[in-house]
């Protein structure tokens, strides 16, 4: 009994007497059980990673087909050093980022323009669905033959690419706006500009962001089609360029690079979704 | 809008007018600017000429052979993609332990451009119509996978809580409740899979292909024959519109349910 108590009222004091070693076994035991909860959650890419190394190696598959895993990490590190990958990396990025930033810029202020002014928005609609729903690559053809094959043209397909669904989200948002929300504004005799800021626009950011990620899937598919299509830099040409050249092992590091980057691009979005709409989350937790 | 209803015939008139003016003016720039010389009409050829062509291509029958063989393959990439991506996706969150294991490789490829795949899938099947066919159906069959996933995942706890309280079997309770939950967002990823399985047929037919819509779009810019390029090009986005209207309809008849609950 009185073990107990003591147990119960001076916790610390006891866990103070224990030797240090224990402190220490116990951080490692938390790294270890954090490594191996990293590991489970990526188990599959793991798992997927060592069949890539195994099959080639012992002829499962063809290893001219598909090259061992070490050897394509390698050989894209050596294309990291002698400094060739980064020459295609930075004309897709400068291209990229030029006509998706250009979109936002264009796509944002006219989606709210056009959902403040709804009669306007009504007139227009049809065409922003009808540019919307035409498959991007379709127009491609008559972008190079307003502006050559260029950069001019690539620069301004993927805007096309990241306008159409900016615009429509950041619209619906717009209108969407709770109009309680509005009302109680203007009743505390806000004026249209705070409005816009303090208002509409906090929350017209969701759907705004849920574009903007749409749009900037849409502009990595449409960068590396233009890039395939005639183009003598990028990404997406430097991957047809190793694959018809047969150098496997570099296509495959390039592949690989194009998916990170993807999953890079959206894990980054959605962070700056969390942070822009923190504000929702909270309301929510409010008076629970 | 509401208080208007009483003149519903005179404001669905003026809804037609503020649908068409538009794209009306529109077409009268392209049929008016290219003649009077305003726009170059080699680069645009005014609209009346473009639909001269399109009319000769559809008459001597050059157009439905192309438009058949993209239909074929698209709808046959689409259509395995359905087969598979539905069911795996169900599959994939039957318990939390299967969904967490898959979920990296699952975000791993749903962020991938399917288009840079498309060199190893040449590299591995040749130029050929199997290629065509695995990349377009890879292309729609991330988007339907998530959209099943996410579905499941929105179900309301409630409804299952609900329904094993009532002791409904598995069987039963996928098909009352999830299945039913889950249709919305599947009719979403129908719709977002075709799309860019339209995207992934056109470049496929555009990086070596010797018919199909996207390789008459790109021939006929190569051989300048601009006019026809345009025909191509309206009959391609028509096509592209047309199912994702349909989509759209099929959307709102099988969602019935849900408006009127």
């Amino acid at each position: 009994m009185t073990t107990e108590a003591r147990v119960s009222i001076f916790p610390r004091s006891l866990e103070a007497d224990k030797p240090k070693s224990g402190l220490k076994l116990k951080w490692l035991k938390w790294i270890g059980q954090g490594l191996s909860g990293l590991f489970l959650k990526f188990a599959i890419i793991f798992i997927i990673i060592a069949l890539w190394e195994i099959f080639p190696r012992f002829g499962f598959i063809d290893p001219f087909l598909l090259p061992p895993f070490s050897e394509v990490f390698y050989n894209t590190m050596v294309l990291f050093k002698t400094g060739e990958f980064f020459k295609h990396f930075n004309i897709s990025i400068i291209r990229i980022s030029c006509g998706f930033f250009g979109g936002l810029c264009v796509a944002i202020p006219l989606g709210i323009f056009m959902g403040w002014f709804k009669t306007f928005e009504q007139y227009v609609n049809p065409l922003v669905e009808a540019c919307r729903n035409s498959s991007v690559l379709t127009l491609y053809p008559i972008f190079i033959l307003l502006f050559g094959i260029g950069e001019r043209a690539k620069i301004s397909i993927i805007m096309w690419g990241t306008v159409w669904v900016v615009l429509l989200n950041t619209i619906s948002g717009v209108k969407n706006v709770d109009p309680s929300l509005i009302k109680s504004a203007r009743s505390m005799g806000m004026k249209d500009l705070s409005l816009l800021a303090r208002v509409i626009l906090p929350a017209a950011t969701p759907s705004i962001i849920t574009g903007v990620r749409l749009g900037a899937a849409n502009s990595i598919l449409i960068l590396i089609a233009a890039e395939m299509i005639g183009s003598n830099a990028g990404l997406g040409f430097m991957i047809f360029y190793y694959e018809a050249r047969y150098a496997i092992a570099e296509m495959y590091g390039g592949v690989v690079f194009l998916a990170v980057m993807g999953v890079a691009v959206n894990a980054l979005l959605f962070r700056l979704e969390r942070r822009l709409t923190s504000w929702h989350e909270k309301s929510i937790y409010f008076g629970t | 809008m509401t208080i208007k209803a009483g003149k519903k015939s005179f404001l669905s008139g003026e809804l037609v007018f503020r649908k068409t003016i538009v794209i009306a003016i529109l077409l009268l720039i392209w049929q008016v600017f290219p003649s009077l010389g305003v726009i170059n009409p080699r680069t645009l050829p005014p609209l009346s000429a473009v639909l001269a062509k399109l009319w000769q291509i559809i008459i001597n029958g050059e157009l439905s052979v192309h438009i058949a063989i993209s239909l074929k393959r698209a709808a046959s990439g689409f259509a395995a993609a359905v087969v598979v991506a539905v069911p795996l996706g169900f599959l994939m969150v039957w318990s939390k332990k299967i969904h967490q294991f898959f979920n990296p490789i699952v975000q791993l490829f749903r962020n991938t451009s399917s288009l840079a795949l498309y060199p190893i899938v040449l590299l591995i099947f040749g130029i050929g119509e199997t290629a065509k066919f695995i990349i377009i159906f890879w292309t729609a069959a991330w988007p339907l996978l998530i959209s099943v996933i996410d579905g499941v995942r929105a179900v309301d706890a409630i409804y299952i809580k609900a329904a094993k309280s009532m002791s409904v079997s598995t069987v039963a309770l996928f098909f009352r409740v999830i299945l039913p939950s889950t249709i919305p967002y599947i009719l979403t990823g129908l719709r977002i899979s075709a799309t860019r399985s339209m995207v992934a047929l056109v470049a496929a037919e555009m990086l070596g292909a010797s018919s199909g819509l996207g390789y008459l779009i790109f021939d006929t810019q190569n051989k300048d024959e601009i006019d026809k390029m345009y025909a191509a090009i309206i009959t391609l986005i028509s096509i592209g519109m047309f199912i994702n209207l349909g989509l759209m309809r099929l959307e709102k008849s099988l969602t019935v349910w849900k408006r009127s609950a």
